[in-house]
């Protein structure tokens, strides 16, 4: 017997994972869109980082011009060196720009220089210190286009100083161009010095370390805890595009902002957030079932134990196939009562049936039902599905078990040759007078038992709830009266009407 | 009596806080800002003093700020003459000639020294006076040199 049971979930057990999926299906939403919002926030910040590191870069570059500047003042008054430049005295003029190279500005990390060159008033080139960055031959410039920019002012343009960052060996560094004997010039001075080692403020500047990278690959300083951060998911890395003048592209500068605060703070929000979804969807699951407890989920699962032990009894338990079929009855009404929908109760009298169930037999009488609950299930497939119950053989379903809803269209010996339908689906006269019509006419035509013809006079009762009752009883005895009803007259069929009965 | 006395007081202490607020606004309101032109002289910006330096082989600049101000920075071959120590005797010393171009500059049109010592010149009869007005906030906007 138990072999025929499977393991199907419940109504509540469905309502709850439904529920449940679309609680995780919010919690998955919550998840992801946490990252999402954090990678705009990372973006935000990025971009703040590069704004900062750019007005940060344009400071240091402002200083650098007016220590460069300064040290361009500091040579203007070595003894002799205006003298040299008139002189064109180049031997003397490297002298005192290599010189430079170990004083003050030097020295005390001012200014890490690169080369110094002296020009006459055309830019002519007079002198090149022999110190720093060794180009070949003196006479070769080092990011020349600062000095023919210089040249082609005019006027009394002549006397700006001219400044800016440009790359030489793929290195960032920084041109000074300024005027030399006041406001007459007879010569010029370009200081060129290293920029690298005055991008390394940018790390106590930020806070955050840094590393550059040179246009050909080479890291040409890093923080010392960089190696730490480094795929640190915690810290982000954000880029920063050194151009020189000329818009070229000269040190990537990477920064390692850290995001361990923020965070901590997005996730510790987005665990209260999924918590607080977790318990609203526990909530809603207990709100539901406490709701359709009383209404839906008991009276279903009693129709099913209902149909269930109706499918046991044999044609001979009449007694407790009527009481069963009252019972089913009355669940069907707490359920459509809460539905507010209407339903109809048929009482099917099959006039001959206990004659031939006597005469040929139980298993003759057992056929027949099967015949007859062949023809109904085919008069009412579809969205009728028919529930046999009250055979000899238990258990057994003119449907195969598990076919969609259970009861549709329940049929069940009340005794004699009555039988009660209940069809759920029908709420109006008309529907129910169609559909005995259509059972009617599948029934009435001949039996083929043993052999034997046997002929089936159908006639049917119908109430509706809640028109013709609210109890289970009042439905049965008015469908039985208007059963009786069609009986007598020449109809076969007959819905139960107060006045006429 | 006691009460109108008392109300008397009262109104005279309300109308002296008015007045101190009033003479208070009137002091702080706004800091010394140089006329535009001043009689007598030829106003002119950082490039135009540039050109005078080249017309002119012996062209006279006299900074009219005090000492600790110049040491900051100032216009290279100018003089120093705080419009302090400005007088016809000082003037004379640095000015040959009543009629050699000379060039007066302070901080900035907010510094008045500038202002006073181009008056002190003409009342001293010099006629050609030219008047920096924008002065070394000017000079430094300009990208120009200066020495220190």
């Amino acid at each position: 017997m138990n072999t025929r049971r499977r393991i199907k979930p419940g109504l509540s057990d469905k309502i709850s994972l439904t529920v449940i999926a679309i609680g995780v299906l919010g919690l998955i939403l919550v998840y992801y869109t946490s990252i999402y919002y954090r990678n705009i926030a990372y973006e935000h910040y990025q971009r703040t980082i590069q704004i900062l590191a750019a007005i940060e870069i344009e400071e240091i570059v402002d200083d650098l011009k007016s220590d460069a500047a300064d040290l361009a003042q500091a040579l203007e008054q070595q003894p002799g060196f205006l003298q040299h430049i008139a002189d064109k005295n180049t031997q003397a003029l490297v002298q005192q720009l290599d010189n430079q190279f170990y004083q003050y500005f030097v020295t005390a990390n001012i200014i890490d220089l690169s080369k110094l060159y002296v020009f006459d008033v055309d830019f002519e080139h007079i002198a090149a210190s022999s110190e720093g960055i060794n180009t070949g031959t003196s006479t070769q410039l080092i990011c020349p286009a600062f000095s023919q920019n210089a040249n082609s002012r005019r006027g009394a343009d002549r006397l700006q100083l001219v400044s800016g960052t440009c790359n030489h060996d793929e290195r960032p560094q920084f041109v000074l161009i300024s005027s030399l004997g006041g406001l007459k010039p007879i010569g010029y001075i370009q200081i060129v010095a290293d920029l690298t080692s005055k991008l390394q403020h940018l790390e106590l500047a930020l806070g955050m370390p840094v590393q550059f990278q040179l246009k050909n690959g080479e890291i040409s300083y890093q923080s010392d805890e960089w190696a730490e951060v480094l795929g640190d998911k915690n810290h982000l890395p954000v880029e920063y595009m050194l151009g020189t003048y000329n818009n070229e592209d000269s040190v990537r500068i990477f920064f390692m902002a850290d995001m361990t605060q923020f965070n901590q703070r997005v996730m510790s929000h987005r665990n209260w957030v999924m918590a607080l979804a977790t318990m609203v969807v526990a909530a809603t699951v207990i709100l539901i079932l406490y709701i359709l407890q009383g209404s839906t989920i008991t009276p279903l699962s009693r129709i099913h134990k209902i149909l269930d032990r109706l499918s046991q009894y044999g044609v001979t338990q009449q007694k407790e196939t009527r009481v069963l079929f009252a019972q089913l009855l009355e669940n069907i009404i707490t359920l459509q009562k809460n539905r507010k929908q209407r339903f109809a109760t048929m009482i099917l009298d099959l006039d001959n049936f206990e004659a031939v169930n006597q005469q040929l037999g139980h298993d003759a009488g057992t056929e027949l039902l099967q015949h007859v609950g062949d023809r109904l299930a085919a008069t009412l497939r579809g969205s009728d599905i028919v529930s046999w119950t009250g055979t000899d053989s238990p258990g057994h379903k003119l449907m195969p078990v598990g076919t969609k809803t259970e009861y549709r269209a329940t049929l069940a010996r009340l005794g004699g040759d009555e039988f009660g339908v209940l069809l759920p689906t029908v709420e109006t006269e008309q529907q129910a007078n169609s559909v005995a019509r259509r059972i009617i006419n599948s029934l009435d035509s001949d039996y083929k038992l043993n052999n034997q013809q046997v002929t089936l006079k159908c006639c049917i009762g119908i109430s509706i709830y809640p028109d013709h009752g609210q109890e289970a009883e009042e439905l049965i005895r008015n469908a039985d009266k208007a059963m009786f009803k069609a009986r007598q007259s020449a109809g076969k069929y007959c819905i139960y009407c107060a006045k006429q009965l | 009596m006691k009460s109108v006395v008392s109300l008397q007081k009262q109104f005279t202490a309300t109308g002296l806080v008015m007045l101190l607020c009033l003479a208070g606004t009137t002091a702080t309101g706004d800091s010394y800002i140089s006329p535009e032109t001043i009689e007598g002289t030829h106003r002119i910006e950082a490039e135009g003093l540039i050109q005078l330096v080249n017309r002119n082989e012996n062209q006279i600049i006299i900074d009219s700020r005090i000492s600790s101000d110049r040491k900051l920075g100032y216009i290279p071959g100018s003089i120093s003459l705080p419009d302090t120590d400005t007088n016809c005797e000082s003037l004379a010393r640095l000015i040959p000639e009543k009629s050699d171009p000379v060039v007066f500059y302070c901080n900035g049109p907010k510094c008045r020294r500038s202002d006073i010592a181009v008056v002190i010149a003409v009342d001293c009869g010099y006629t050609s006076i030219y008047w920096f007005r924008g002065g070394i906030e000017a000079w430094r906007a300009n990208n120009y040199p200066i020495a220190k």
